[in-house]
């Protein structure tokens, strides 16, 4: 088979694992971004138990490699009662690891608004939550979308790793149309990477855009 | 128990671990320097070299990177052994990452310091190797310490291809003993040993760079 | 209206407030005036408990602010307070940064919000910029859109941390306009400033403090003319 024959063969199998890819990526970062934004205001809380369990979440999660995390909930977790299937597994992994990541995107965002913020905000006797709610996350979301949507393109190529316990993605298909084809994979793989820049580059775009259009000036 | 067992097998996998990350680290620190300087240049053609190099590792995952250069090499006739090959998706991966980093480090060094070094006479190279790249230098550390934590984790998909590091030890002994649970779990705690090591001396470089 | 008796506050080892007593008069308007670091700015802030003491009493009508036991969201409502730095929200524009504490504090609805925000504007002389944002307005302005925001919530007192300090010289005196045209009404005003002029001009007590410690407070004229004190005459030396 030439070239253009392999892709017309190749392409809509690809497209269908693209979309198991973009179902993953769009599951798992939406709940990242909850649990990122509940564990960045776990780490700042006043409550040391709060605080104490968000960072070891951190720590754990930003320590090792989400492959063996995605093998413990896979594979020990069925031994403590909690068997979950590979989509299941998939999402929720990829979830809590970005979220740990994430959480500290919105950590470094809370702490970088200044503190005369909350200042003017309490001398207007507004309680806590309003504090937060009306004056410091509006602000810590124009800060951190740069950041974050960086770290949603590192989850979208994470979908990847989730391939290796099973899952059908993109990736997946692309290795297993290589061994079928017997022939030379560069193409088939040629495809898959077009197929995750198509996906990733305008993320990439669209943030140094809106990183632009959304700076904040004290 | 079983750990206890297979020490050896975790030993030798950890040092092969840190093995291939240092390597691939340094020469990721090359092509990132190269790379970092090629981005800043004026000269079209660099610059465009480096970006659509940098631009296509970072919207690909790093798996892709690994099945192209590992399944896909050997039918232009090269066939690398899996540390090599391991060697080369790392250095590549982190090197364009490694790219950025030092691109916004020589960016960070105020311009000041370029417009007083010109003004002095100083041609180009002496003004990067003596004043910008030492002050950017400093400016990188801790997002480099980031980039090593990340390419430590990294190796953990060399597993695919065979190399015995951390992960593919962890998949070897519980294929022997069954037990999941003490397998993934001793890999899981090397790498966090590692890992919080490293993240603990980033935090610490970060508070340093603060107070200055 | 508010009183102040025998406050202490440490900041680690160093003591920033010895023993302060003082009183001010429902309207009665009251320049703190004093070096930099003897404490006058962290005396303010003690007052709506953006700090705390480590002894003493401050009362603010019928709130023991000093009290952990009160409900200090309600107390902050009647203090009003200008910063410095302005201090304006960023990401809101200049009518609703006013009506922040109309709608969310005070539980007021938008339109009555807006309506007393409009003419609060008018009145600090910006009423044409109700919809611009802080970063595109200049610091005079910014800090009348501060007055304008502590204002709208109709305190009892209003407290002025060196309001113009931050200024450039030509903004000055259009902010201390506006001070000076409250001062005029019978509101309780504190303010900490370097405007000897405006002290002068438009406070009915100045009070001198040096090393966290009141050394000296009288009318104006008083004050200026015939300071009691060795401290005080040194400062005013190198003042005036």
């Amino acid at each position: 088979m030439n070239i253009i024959e392999m892709s017309q063969h190749s392409i809509p199998f690809l497209l269908k694992g693209l979309g198991v890819t973009t179902y993953l990526a769009l599951i798992s970062g939406v709940l990242a971004v909850m649990i990122g934004v509940i564990g960045g205001i776990g780490r700042g809380s006043k409550i040391f138990i709060i605080r104490m369990l968000c960072s070891i979440y951190v720590t754990v999660f930003r320590g090792t490699p989400f492959l063996i995390q995605l093998y413990v909930v896979f594979f020990v977790l069925p031994s403590f009662g909690i068997t979950l299937n590979v989509l299941q597994a998939g999402i929720g992994t990829l979830a809590f690891n970005s979220g740990a990541y994430i959480s500290e995107i919105v950590r470094a965002g809370i702490e970088a608004i200044p503190k005369e913020q909350t200042e003017a905000a309490l001398s207007l006797g507004m309680k806590p939550f309003q504090k937060m709610k009306f004056i410091i996350m509006p602000q810590v979301v124009r800060i951190i979308i740069p950041p974050l949507v960086g770290q949603l393109i590192l989850l979208v190529k994470d979908t990847s790793v989730i391939s290796l316990i099973g899952i059908f993605d993109l990736i997946k298909v692309g290795r297993e149309l290589a061994i079928a084809s017997g022939e030379n994979p560069l193409i088939i793989y040629g495809w898959v990477a077009v197929f995750y820049f198509v996906i990733c580059y305008p993320l990439y775009v669209f943030s140094i855009r809106i990183e632009k259009k959304l700076k904040l000036r004290y | 128990m079983i750990v206890k067992q297979y020490l050896p097998v975790f030993r030798q996998a950890f040092l092969n671990t840190l093995g291939i990350s240092a390597v691939s680290l340094i020469f990721a620190f090359i092509v990132g320097l190269i790379g970092g300087l090629c981005k800043i240049s004026k000269n079209k053609i660099v610059h465009g070299i480096a970006s659509v190099y940098v631009n296509a590792i970072r919207s690909t995952p790093l798996l892709a990177q690994l099945y192209l250069v590992f399944f896909g090499f050997p039918y232009i006739g090269i066939k690398f052994s899996p540390f090599l090959t391991g060697v080369i998706a790392l250095t590549l991966n982190s090197g364009a990452y490694i790219t950025e980093i030092v691109r916004s480090g020589i960016e960070a060094v105020p311009k000041g310091q370029t417009e007083a070094s010109l003004s002095l006479g100083m041609n180009y190279y002496t003004m990067m190797r003596r004043i910008i790249l030492p002050q950017a230098f400093v400016i990188i550390i801790p997002p480099l310490v980031g980039q090593s934590v990340v390419l430590i984790k990294d190796t953990c998909l060399l597993s695919i291809i065979a190399y015995t590091e951390l992960t593919r030890a962890a998949e070897i002994v519980v294929a022997n003993s069954f037990a999941p649970t003490e397998g993934y779990l001793t890999s899981a705690l090397l790498y966090l040993s590692i890992c919080f090591v490293l993240m603990s001396f980033s935090r610490y470089l970060e508070k340093r760079q603060k107070k200055v | 209206m508010v009183e102040i008796k025998n406050l202490n506050k440490w900041f680690g080892k160093n003591q920033i407030l010895k023993n302060v007593n003082l009183s001010v008069e429902k309207g009665e308007v009251v320049v703190i005036l004093g070096p930099s670091g003897s404490g006058k700015s962290t005396l303010l802030r003690c007052i709506n408990r953006l700090e705390s003491v480590n002894s003493g009493e401050i009362r603010v009508g019928d709130d023991l602010i000093t009290d952990p036991k009160i409900n200090i969201f309600e107390a902050r409502k009647k203090i009003g307070v200008v910063f410095q730095h302005f201090n304006l929200f960023p990401h809101l524009s200049v009518l609703k940064n006013v009506t922040i504490g109309c709608t969310e504090v005070l539980k007021m609805s938008s339109e009555e919000a807006d309506k007393i925000a409009k003419k609060l504007l008018e009145r600090v002389g910006i009423g044409e910029k109700v919809n611009a944002y802080p970063s595109e307005i200049s610091g005079g302005q910014k800090q009348r859109v501060a007055i304008a925001r502590a204002l709208a919530m109709q305190p009892a007192v209003m407290m002025f941390d060196e309001p113009t300090s931050a200024l450039d010289p030509e903004m000055i005196e259009e902010v201390l306009n506006v001070i000076k045209d409250l001062a005029k009404e019978d509101r309780t005003m504190m303010l900490v400033t370097h405007e000897i002029g405006f002290a002068r001009e438009a406070a009915d007590r100045a009070i001198f403090i040096d090393g966290g410690e009141i050394i000296e407070q009288a009318p104006p004229k008083e004050f200026f003319s015939n300071p009691k004190t060795e401290r005080a005459q040194a400062f005013l030396n190198k003042v005036l």
